[in-house]
């Protein structure tokens, strides 16, 4: 029973002190939206008030601590605002940093490019040579991946690499001669895959293609100054070489016979000077023209000029001339046997001459209208007994002294997104060589830009050649053929 | 193609040159009135207010619409006295850039980017960066040594210089 009564008794105690618990909370609940204000509106420490009794707090009027609570909360949403704005000043004080690092890595290194991928049906003409030249069937193909490495490693340097990523040598013509049967060999560059788990892998290795490597000192617009391998500063398509940036990728026929070199290996000096709205612009060149190798063995530069003026807009010009004068000189190097059984060394100049191109280019946009047109003149002169080989012509032998004249122009006219177009180019060659003294080739395309810099470029080509008082066994038009290929081109 | 049909076309041979340019002469006559026939592209007067703002050392108090060009066609590299222009871009697309390009450029959106993607691949500079907020032009200009860019005109803020505006479509003094 006694224990009964202690645990009633304790029961009763404890309901009391809960009880008593309870109305210390309620009145503390009461009392804390006034202390927490205060907190809020005095900076100065707040000593804690004793707890009310529940009685006190019963009696503050309802109304003062409805006051109480909005100010708190307007105290809130003001911290609240000045937080948000804060977080708002460092966002943009991070994203101004963020630009101004992304400007200055900008500046130590920028990599974009262009690619290009297809297919092509190529039907071929009579005449043999061509014929395995212009053979393919309907085929895929891969074009071009030129990636650009630009730096600016101060602010008067620039430093730009353009590579082309191929898949060269594999499956180009190895030629054929007798020792083949006259049987044409492709290259294959399959080799065994000895990092990979399975002991039969093979892959086909590809290769890397300087297109240019350079160093610009640009501190003076006037007098900028380029060294290294550049693509010699030679009218319109030379330059412009990306197939985003032609309208037609077929090559011109200055450029297809090699009247200029693509690249050179020497020093530029450059600037432009605007003219508002126009800019003026000159380019002189140095290089090793057509070097034997890396090196100018033959000790035959090249001289080279351009000059231009330009101007952008809604009408935009460029209009220009370019000049090329090589030297040809091309040497043999000989070991042989010396008289006291040692060995002897020769270096005798075999080639000797010099090879003058000139040329005018014309690119017009206006609207939707886009021109392109160039006229190249090329003239060699060889001295006698050091003829280079004729290269250009089946009959083989020596090559003449020559003039030669090529003039292309395309016409584009570009709606909505869809580009259509049309190319001539017309070569004439004097003297006349084995099988031809003119060259015509037609191309008519649309291109369709899915993106500026996605586009796609379907287009058919033409080429038809002429001999006047043609005799030849094989008359020039056995070389007529056709192509026709479709790219897509893309910028990144 | 048959025999008689080449010897056609080798007897042609000797005034081919002469049909050849008759006949681009036609083609090219064709694009030049093509080329002439209103557009219809012509864009609407833009409502878009823009300033064009320098870093404060750099030595221009008044910028013309030609000058503007040359500078943001990279064709002014340099400042007078001899600091390289670090011209600021707004991003393609956004109405500033749009008018900013059409009012000193003479480009549309479409031959703005074709025209940065050429000079690209021929190897000569690159557009100008472009920023992807006008606030942040406004704040990097005057940290950026030969800084330029264009911003709404409401963003400008005292750190700068104004040298011009483009109101109503046209470029005019500050």
């Amino acid at each position: 029973m006694n224990t009964r009564r202690r645990v009633l008794a304790a029961r009763s105690r404890g309901v009391a002190t809960l009880r008593k618990a309870g109305i210390a909370v309620l009145a503390w609940l009461a009392a804390a939206p006034a202390a927490r204000a205060q907190e809020g509106a005095v900076a100065a420490p707040v000593r804690p008030e004793p707890a009310a009794p529940a009685e006190a707090t019963a009696s503050v009027p309802l109304e003062s601590l409805r006051q109480q609570i909005r100010q708190t909360e307007a105290q809130q949403a003001a911290e609240i605002q000045a937080l948000k704005d804060e977080i708002a000043r460092r966002d943009q004080e991070a994203a101004v940093e963020h630009e101004r690092e992304a400007l200055e890595r900008e500046r130590l290194l920028r990599i974009y490019g262009f690619a290009d991928f297809g297919i092509l049906r190529a039907f071929p003409p009579e005449e043999p040579f061509l014929a395995s030249q212009f053979n393919t069937p309907l085929s895929f193909y891969f074009g071009r991946l030129n990636l650009y490495y630009d730096a600016k490693p101060s602010e008067d340097f620039r430093f730009l690499v353009e590579t082309r990523l191929s898949l060269y040598p594999n499956g180009t013509s190895a030629g054929a001669d007798a020792s083949t049967g006259g049987v044409v060999r492709r290259t294959s560059t399959a080799v065994s895959d000895v990092s990979s788990p399975n002991p039969t892998a093979t892959v086909n290795w590809g290769s890397i293609i300087l297109e240019r490597a350079t160093l610009d000192f640009t501190r003076y617009p006037l007098l900028s100054v380029r060294a290294g391998l550049f693509l010699t500063p030679f009218g319109i398509y030379n330059v412009d070489h990306g197939s985003p940036t032609l309208i037609n990728a077929t090559l011109p026929g200055y450029l297809s016979q090699k009247w200029i070199p693509v690249q050179q290996l020497g020093v530029q000096v450059f600037g432009s000077y605007p003219l508002a709205p126009w800019e003026i612009g000159w380019i002189a060149t140095l290089g090793n023209s057509r070097s034997d190798g890396i090196l100018d063995r033959g000790d035959a530069k090249a001289y080279g000029g351009r000059v231009f003026a330009r101007r952008q807009g809604e009408l935009s010009l460029t209009v220009g001339g370019s000049a090329l004068y090589q030297l040809d000189r091309q040497n043999r190097e000989q070991f042989g046997p010396a008289p006291d059984g040692g060995i002897t060394y020769s270096n005798t100049r075999v080639v000797e001459g010099t090879l003058f191109t000139v040329g005018g280019d014309l690119a017009l946009d206006f609207r939707g209208f886009r021109l392109r047109s160039e006229v190249v003149m090329y003239q060699v002169r060889y001295a006698e007994g050091k003829r280079a080989l004729a290269a250009d012509d089946l009959r083989g032998g020596y090559a003449p002294d020559m003039r030669n004249l090529n003039f292309y122009l395309i016409a584009a006219y570009r709606v909505w997104r869809l580009e259509p177009y049309f190319l001539s180019d017309v070569t004439a060659l004097s003297p006349a060589r084995a099988l031809l003294d003119k060259a015509w080739g037609l191309v008519a395309g649309v291109n369709l830009y899915l993106r500026p810099n996605v586009i796609f470029k379907p287009a058919i080509l033409h080429a038809m050649f002429f001999k006047k008082d043609d005799t030849g066994p094989l008359p020039a038009s056995a070389q007529n053929f056709d192509e026709f290929v479709a790219t897509l081109v893309w910028a990144f | 193609m048959t025999t008689s049909g080449c010897r056609k076309v080798r007897s042609g041979a000797s005034t081919a040159g002469v049909r050849l340019l008759a006949r681009w002469s036609c083609a090219l006559a064709a694009g030049l009135v093509l080329a002439v026939l209103p557009s219809s592209r012509a864009p609407a007067e833009s409502s878009v207010r823009l300033a064009v703002i320098v870093n404060p050392a750099v030595p221009v108090t008044a910028l013309g619409a030609a000058e503007l060009a040359s500078i943001y066609t990279r064709a002014t590299r340099a400042w007078k006295d001899g600091t390289m222009v670090r011209a600021l871009n707004l991003p393609p697309g956004s109405a500033e850039r749009i008018e900013f390009d059409r009012v000193v450029l003479d480009m549309s959106p479409e031959r703005s980017a074709q025209f940065w993607i050429d000079r690209q691949i021929r190897g000569e500079e690159p557009a100008p960066k472009a920023i992807s907020q006008a606030d942040i032009v406004a704040r990097l200009v005057p940290t950026l040594g030969g800084g330029i860019g264009y911003v709404p005109e409401d963003k400008v803020e005292g750190k700068v210089r104004v040298v011009a505006r483009i109101r109503g479509g046209k470029v005019v003094a500050p």
